[in-house]
């Protein structure tokens, strides 16, 4: 099954093509903004990225919820400008954004904003951006616009969970991504499943602090999934907890059936969990007749 | 303690039987991984291949004739640390790291002729197929003996006649008495009772 979980991790990956399609969609919004709130030159410093478009856990196939969420750093001059209004400057700012953008994307493209957001559609329905304005202060966090009860500033740190991520990725030799990856394609898969993106980067990063800590090969990927269902069944909100505990049973039945040397039936009850992404074993290899040691009077552990 | 000596038989069929075991001459250990593939006849039948790595010291203790054996990676531990229970559960000393795979005076039931490296390999698969399913299925494939004193006063309700006195000696080292027959048995129905055993 190595094959089948190597092939598994790629077929959920974006291609080159659709993480440039990103690229260019976000880089064209914050150029436009740069442009008309910076004399200088844009060279990408005035925006910074952030979500599974950063950490690169976004996931094949492409849905239209899948937004690049990118904050676009606006001048202290802009910040006190909208902050010095009378009535929820906050709002004024997403509406001015939202003229500007209105400029460049015209005609199919639509563009909103709300609460904390512009939200940027494109017409062929991938990689939309969701731009947050955000006034950097000096610590690294951001102070970012929210319409709600006649507008605030929001305090928002996004570099913080991309940090912990980023480096429990390292850790784990690009585990962490791959197992966040595969866990959201187990989320699209299950359509009544609600749990949140950030809250999986979160576990995941908790489970790789105890387990396979430096990272898998392609075959323990069964021990992985199996350990971080386990895992999630004990932190996970009462509200996933059927999920997860189907999750994980399937993954069980997949290893005994593997441990009985049957991928084909294994790879159909990783194929319940995770959708035809995962390539299916087209039949089993001719039993070689191993039936395992069988034991009966089994001695019983102990504790000094 | 006493040095346990691998024959040149058993130190061959070590290699054909566990390749991913090695036999150190210079310190007299069995290190590497111990792969297996059981089945648990008399339990549910589920087979399962798992593998542990190992570190075997061949050497005897003063209550056991058996080596000492410590699962070298941590797989044990994080197992118990997942399911947020403690390492003794799963039947590690947390001490040393050292694994608790038989009560002593049962050694003489499964070891009648002292310790024998094919008996007690198997033994080991035993015992890791006994924390795998654990892991799996969050219940014991078969009973384990309760810690310490408790599983002393367990072996006495087993099988008194047999092991009373291996009982009767744990007790009187432990806490440094020494009981006379009526002595001993009203401290025995006194911790049975009180242990609710």
């Amino acid at each position: 099954m190595k094959e089948q979980f190597k092939t598994f991790a790629s077929n959920i990956r974006l291609t080159e093509l659709q993480e440039q399609d990103a690229e260019t969609k976000y880089k064209g919004v914050c150029k436009k903004l740069h442009d008309h709130y910076y004399d200088t030159q844009y060279n990408g410093a005035t925006k910074l990225l952030f979500g599974s478009y950063k950490t690169k856990t976004n996931t094949r196939p492409l849905s239209a919820d899948q937004d690049v969420d990118v904050i676009f750093k606006i001048t202290e001059e802009t910040f006190e400008r909208f902050d010095n209004h009378e009535n929820n400057g906050q709002s004024a700012l997403l509406q001015e954004i939202k003229n500007i953008l209105n400029e460049k994307y015209t005609t199919t493209d639509k563009i909103s904003a709300w609460g904390k957001v512009v939200l940027v559609s494109f017409s062929d329905g991938h990689h939309n951006i969701e731009l947050l304005p955000g006034y950097e202060k000096e610590d690294g966090t951001f102070l970012i616009p929210n319409t709600e009860n006649g507008g605030f500033w929001e305090n928002f740190d996004p570099r913080l969970q991309i940090k912990n991520f980023q480096k429990r990725n390292q850790i784990s030799n690009g585990l962490a991504a791959e197992l966040t990856r595969i866990i959201k394609t187990w989320i699209q898969n299950t359509s009544t499943l609600n749990y949140k993106s950030y809250k999986v980067l979160t576990d995941v990063i908790s489970f790789l602090k105890n387990d396979f800590i430096e990272g898998a090969d392609y075959e323990e990927y069964y021990a992985v999934l199996k350990n971080f269902f386990d895992y999630l069944k004990r932190v996970c909100d009462n509200n996933i907890i059927n999920h997860v505990n189907t999750a994980y049973n399937r993954i069980i039945k997949a290893i005994e059936y593997m441990d009985e040397n049957k991928p084909k039936e294994a790879s159909e009850e990783l194929i319940k969990i995770f959708g035809n992404q995962f390539p299916k074993v087209a039949e089993n290899p001719r039993s070689n007749g191993q039936k395992g040691r069988a034991f009966v009077t089994a001695s019983a552990p102990w504790k000094k | 303690m006493e040095k346990i000596t691998l024959s040149n038989d058993e130190i061959t069929w070590l290699s054909q039987k566990y390749s991913k075991l090695k036999f150190n001459q210079s310190n007299n250990t069995i290190t590497g991984k111990l792969e297996f593939d059981l089945v648990h006849a008399k339990g549910d039948n589920v087979r399962i291949k798992d593998d542990y790595s190992i570190e075997i010291t061949l050497h005897t203790s003063d209550v056991s004739c058996l080596p000492t054996v410590r699962e070298t990676d941590g797989k044990i531990k994080r197992i118990a640390d997942r399911k947020n229970i403690k390492t003794e559960d799963l039947h590690l000393n947390s001490d040393n790291g050292e694994m608790c795979i038989i009560i002593p005076p049962k050694e003489r039931d499964r070891y009648p002729n002292g310790f024998e490296l094919q008996q007690y390999l198997y033994h080991l698969e035993e015992h890791f197929y006994w924390i795998s399913y654990f892991d799996r299925y969050e219940k014991k494939p078969w009973k384990d003996q309760a810690h310490s004193d408790i599983g002393y006063l367990e072996l006495f309700k087993e099988n008194r006649r047999k092991y009373r006195q291996d009982v009767k000696l744990y007790f009187e080292e432990k806490y440094n008495i020494k009981f006379n027959r009526q002595q001993f048995n009203y401290y025995m129905r006194k911790l049975l009772k009180k242990n609710k055993i």
